[in-house]
């Protein structure tokens, strides 16, 4: 239950190798100061990301299976909730390419569907913690002085907090809402995201052009808006693709402590944790689910991998 | 300090006694020479203080420390001698007395007499002990006026010393089953001098806690083990076979299957549902060898409906719905152990009683007639216009399963949507008590073998009744079994009883229960003539470990 | 340095304060209560259980004398566990957990800085990807998929170790491999950015034209300051490990302390919630506190006063 502790750091110690100030501090400045070089920059980040190749396959695989569960109601050749209990648990065949579970459902069906969710938990709960974590960073690190010095003893209390047992007690207040884990995911993860945004606005805030808009009388809200938030766009995209995975696995064991999503509702991690008690008797029933959400988070943390060479300039020099 | 004196100076004297006697009756199978068993029992048990506990698995474990007044026949449950060796009742089975035998001792050598009983009841009762099954003791005269602090004079409750060896204790009113309740363990006497010595919190830890039964506790680990020793101390300590019992909390049950093949346990406490098929197809093969069990269980499964809501407040539709469910398909399909069907409420023989059910084990053309019938008089034709229901059920994968089946099948044979809902135990337990749901899973298992624990709940207002039901005829049915003379016309009143029930259906069963493990076929039974017989769990899943025995 | 460890050390009560604060608040609002049973208790029986927990008190004095009990560092009896203090159940079951992780933390940081080693001695070989491909999966696999895969493997079918059990070294070897896989996984892939790190660097690239060969390089020279993210990670990380693990420890069946975490909280043993919580906040805050000072030992930049 206290791997979250550690994921949430292990996000923070992999960017710290970003050497903040110096890569992306460089590229948003010119981001700023003139919109042509700029361009080139990320154009050059871009094609860095192309040539590796892990990242550009993990990329493709990661379209292909988002599309698939967008498309799940379209492509699913059985129904994700109708039991066939005479049936019962078939291994794969033509007609269930991965096999049903021992209540006769498709499994397949069932792998689609629970990508919708699986995928939804990882991108939403991120989209929040992404949120809170730019603004709240973004704002202490701006603000500077003692505004800053509590807002990051705030974060510091807050780590110290054992977040799985509160999404636990959050999950059993307000029962089972499948918007209550994305809130409840999201709020795990801001932490390690604001004191990330926090260096970068700190080593921003000195700049030039921040400097020169500050003389020229344009809003705090503004600068903070138009400015620093723009610039520290590339941590956090690293970031975004290092956190769904984590909170893909933080569900996952949600869903072994029975507090998933709803039957009959299906998700990744509903179906691993089905799946483990069934490793011996139908082994088709762990071994797909699990091998689709490995792959996903394989491919994600490639695409993370690679977007954060692509981004720091000087990794590509070796 | 007391108990290594006695270990030391008795244990010789008591083996020689063990190994004299033991060869000539114990013809049947050939003993083991470790005479070791070690037990999956679910979960860590909440406590060892008999006045304080509830549960099963404090159940198997303290039935082997204590014993009580009477003691049980592992096979038919029928009061035997226990801390008494005989006992009077009086004509209007109010008074009975009690004679404790000369021989009764605690495990540290300590005399146990007629006044630990009343001691140990009276700290049962006590409100300062907070005893969560203080009502177990309402029967005496006194007993729930003493507990609920509106008598405070103890001497006035109905359980008195005579002397050092009679007990006599007085009831409120006749109670037929009261030689079966001696044998539980609200009833056992705890060792008053050592609770004064340690403390009621820390006596019963391990190398303090003296028991009376025929083992006594050598080692208490939390969520590892609980061991335990032959007690010599015990008046009947010489036909205890085992040397050593250790009951390991293993709540994860694949775990659980899987030590139990790697041979680190004797017997589980259950069975992962989805192996049962793979079990039970071995077992057809050779039925003796193998270690699967299922032996039925005094237990029911089954849905509360809430009779407040609509459109479950129409009988019709109650029974529309108990009806529809196939129950043979969901035991060979879904819950795989072997279960009944429930026809009625109460468990088939249970103490000779058996209710003719009016439900329906398969899914017969008949009855999907009769439930779309009903549901269409009910205003529902082909489940139109039927608001959406959930079913509530706590967090578990077999009741998880269970409902997605039934949900399936009122869907298909009624035509209506029902939805799924789970929440964690205390949530559940919370919605349950608040009539906060439409259907809900439930189980009930009975205290002890009378129709009177399944059929009591449902009236008026009952603690555990919950579905907002309420019959005035089944509620003076009731009333009247309890006055009834004799078991056949208490049947009877019973069987009344539960036709009213069936026919308003505030509750739908599905299927009795069985207890499903795996054992060792190592495990024997002592029966009557010491012979080693193989052992079968009887219909409260107890575990009187003084009558087992482990063969080669 | 001894003041500012003073200060950190003085600043946690503020910290643990709020910490126990939100705990009692979230406790007591979650439905359900410690003694709700499937059997209903009958209310006035109910009376004397909550009497006897003062259960029954208004909520401030309720806190009130759950804050003094923890002045006093006695968190009280616990309520699942009749006979048993929050205290003696910590201190029994602590141990345990303790040396399930230690053992756990140090196969992850053998294998981990070995396969970082590994990899970064070959950027972007094929060593380098498999190593760093292993690893991935070492992270990308829950928990609770390794353990009973291992044991199906190594207890089940091969009969080597035991399935399940707390008793002889045999026992420890699955678990700690289930617990300390992903953070080998992690370790090994900052071990490895940390050492690219500083490869790049001047003075390395000094060390590579005197002919020095790539591995000698990493030992004499870049360990020290490439292992500095894997000190800061160790922090988090061994107050998590040693906490105990829910998912190890329930497969395994291990008497540790990692169960009562989310086990407490299902039975509203409000007690045991809050020893658990606490307990596991200040090992949080002294490691994260022992990590700071071990890091300015290592980074000479670094300067806390």
């Amino acid at each position: 239950m206290n791997s979250n502790a550690v994921t949430r750091d292990i996000v923070g110690s992999m960017l710290e190798n970003l050497d903040q100030p110096a890569s992306l501090g460089e590229g948003g400045d010119v981001v700023a100061a003139s919109g042509e070089k700029g361009r080139s920059l990320w154009q050059d980040a871009w094609s860095r990301l192309l040539k590796n190749k892990m990242a550009t396959a993990g990329m493709i695989y990661l379209i292909i299976v988002a599309v698939m569960a967008v498309l799940a109601p379209w492509i699913a050749p059985f129904s994700y909730e109708e039991t066939d209990l005479a049936l019962g648990a078939v291994p794969p065949d033509t007609l269930h390419l991965f096999g049903t579970d021992d209540l006769g459902r498709d499994l397949f069906s069932r792998i689609l569907y629970g990508g919708r969710v699986s995928l939804m938990v990882g991108i939403l709960s991120t989209f929040v913690s992404v949120t809170i974590g730019v603004v709240y960073g973004a704002i202490s690190g701006y603000a500077g002085g003692r505004v800053d010095n509590v807002m990051m003893r705030i974060v510091e209390i807050l780590y110290a907090l054992p977040f799985t047992f509160f999404v636990i007690i959050l999950m059993v207040l307000v029962g089972r809402n499948i918007y209550v884990l994305f809130l409840a995911l999201g709020a795990i993860s801001w932490l390690t995201m604001a004191r990330i945004v926090r260096g970068q606005v700190v080593s921003l805030r000195r700049s030039d052009f921040v400097e020169a808009a500050e003389a020229t009388g344009v809003t705090r809200a503004r600068i903070i808006l138009r400015h620093i938030i723009p610039n520290t766009l590339g941590p956090v995209i690293v970031f975004v693709t290092l956190t769904i995975p984590q909170v893909m696995l933080e569900e996952a064991f949600l869903s072994f402590l029975g507090l998933g999503v709803q039957e009959p509702m299906s998700s990744w991690g509903t179906l691993i944790s089905s799946g483990v008690s069934a490793m011996e008797t139908y082994p088709w029933m762990l071994v797909f689910p699990c091998l689709t959400l490995v792959s996903t988070l394989f491919a994600l943390n490639f695409l993370g991998d690679g977007l954060r060479d692509a981004l720091d300039p000087k990794a590509s020099k070796d | 300090m007391f108990a290594n004196l006695a270990q030391k100076v008795l244990i010789p004297a008591l083996l020689a006694y063990v190994v004299q006697n033991a060869p000539n009756t114990l013809a049947a199978l050939p003993l083991a020479d470790q005479q070791v068993i070690r037990i999956g029992n679910g979960t860590e048990p909440k406590g060892l203080d008999p006045a304080k506990v509830t549960g099963v698995p404090e159940h198997h474990i303290l039935q082997n420390l204590f014993e009580g007044l009477t003691g049980q026949d592992p096979v038919t449950l029928e009061p035997t001698p226990g801390m008494a060796s005989s006992w009077k009742v009086s004509r209007d089975g109010k008074t009975y007395t009690f004679n404790i035998r000369p021989d009764a001792k605690w495990s540290d050598g300590t005399p146990l007499t007629a006044e630990d009983f009343v001691s140990s009841w009276l700290r049962a009762l006590a409100p300062k002990t907070a005893s969560e099954y203080a009502y177990q003791l309402y029967y005496l005269e006194n007993g729930e006026e003493f507990n609920t602090g509106k008598i405070k004079d103890p001497a006035k409750v109905g359980v008195k010393a005579t002397d050092k060896r009679t007990l006599v204790v007085t009831l409120k009113s006749s109670t037929p089953f009261f030689l079966r309740l001696t044998s539980f363990y609200t009833l056992y006497p705890v060792p008053a001098h050592i609770i004064k010595k340690y403390g009621e919190e820390e006596w019963t830890h391990e190398g303090k806690m003296v028991s009376n039964g025929p083992f006594r506790l050598t080692e208490w680990k939390i969520n590892k083990h609980i061991k335990m020793v032959r007690n010599e101390n015990y008046w009947d300590a010489g036909k205890v076979k085992l040397s050593e019992a250790v009951f390991l909390p293993i709540e994860n049950i694949d775990t659980e299957n899987k030590m139990f093949h790697q041979g680190e346990l004797d017997m589980t406490n259950t069975v992962p549902s989805l192996r049962i098929p793979k079990y039970a197809k071995e077992k057809e093969s050779s039925p003796e060898q193998h270690p699967y069990q299922s032996h039925p269980y005094l237990g029911t499964y089954f849905y509360r409906l809430n009779v407040n809501k609509k459109p479950l407040d129409d009988k019709r539709v109650r029974r529309a719905l108990a009806l529809t469910i196939d129950r043979k398909t969901l035991i060979e399909k879904v819950t795989l152990g072997g279960q009944t069907p429930a026809l009625g409420f109460t468990p088939p023989n249970t103490a000779g009683y058996t209710f003719d059910g009016t439900l329906n084990a398969t899914m017969t053309p008949a009855a999907l007639a009769e439930a779309q019938k009903l549901l269409a008089d009910a205003g529902f034709p082909g489940g139109k216009g039927f608001p959406k229901l959930d079913i509530l059920y706590n967090t578990s994968e077999d009741h998880k399963k269970i409902a997605i089946a039934i949900q399936q099948m009122w869907k298909k044979h009624l035509g209506i949507e029902v939805g799924l809902y789970n929440q964690e135990w205390k949530v559940y337990l919370t919605s349950q008590a608040q009539m906060n749901y439409a259907v809900s899973r439930s189980a009930w298992i009975g205290d002890y073998p009378d129709p009177n624990t399944f059929l009591d709940m449902w009236v008026t207002g009952g603690g555990n009744n919950n579905t907002g039901w309420s019959n005035k005829d089944y509620d003076r049915l009731i009333a009247e079994a309890a006055r009834a003379k004799d078991q056949a016309s208490r049947h009877a009143i019973f069987k009344k009883a539960e036709t009213i029930l069936m026919s308003e259906m505030p509750v739908i069963p599905i299927y009795v229960y069985t207890r499903n493990r795996l054992q060792s076929r190592k495990v024997a039974l002592l029966d009557g003539a010491l012979n080693a017989v193989p052992w079968k769990s009887n219909i409260l899943d107890s575990m009187p470990l003084k009558n087992y025995v482990m063969t080669k | 340095m001894i003041l500012y460890i003073l200060k950190r050390l003085l600043a946690m009560i503020p910290v643990l304060w709020i910490i126990a604060t939100l705990t009692f608040v979230l406790m007591k609002a979650a439905p359900g209560g410690p003694f709700d049973s499937e059997r209903q208790i009958p209310a006035e029986i109910l009376k004397n259980i909550e009497e006897q927990y003062h259960l029954n008190d208004p909520l401030l004095v309720q806190y009130g004398r759950f804050l003094g009990q923890l002045a006093r560092f006695d968190l009280g009896p616990s309520f699942r566990y009749a006979g048993r203090s929050v205290n003696d159940i910590i201190a029994e079951t602590f141990p345990v957990s303790a040396t399930l992780g230690i053992l756990a933390l140090i196969y992850a940081l053998l294998l981990g800085v070995a396969a970082g080693l590994f990899a970064a001695s070959k950027p972007n070989s094929v060593r380098d990807y498999s190593a760093m491909g292993i690893s991935m999966l070492g992270i990308c696999m829950p928990s609770f998929v390794i353990g009973p895969l291992l044991v199906l493997v190594f207890a089940s079918t091969l009969k080597w170790l035991p399935v399940a059990g707390w008793d002889s070294w045999k026992d420890m070897i699955l678990p700690s491999l289930t617990l300390g896989t992903s953070y080998a996984a992690y370790i090994s892939r900052l071990t490895r950015a940390g050492l690219m790190d500083i490869i790049r660097q001047d003075y390395i690239r000094t060390a590579k034209a005197k002919g020095l060969s790539g591995f000698a390089i990493m030992v004499r020279h870049t360990m020290r300051g490439g292992l500095l993210p894997v000190v800061s990670f160790m922090g988090p990380a061994v107050a998590a490990v040693v906490t105990g693990s829910l998912v190890v420890e329930t497969i395994f069946n291990i008497p540790g302390l990692g169960r009562f975490f989310v086990q407490s909280a299902l039975n509203r043993d409000y007690t045991l919630v809050m020893g658990t919580v606490l307990f596991l906040a200040v090992l949080v805050l002294l490691c994260n506190l022992v990590t700071d000072v071990i890091y300015a030992f290592l980074d000479p930049r670094v300067r806390y006063e």
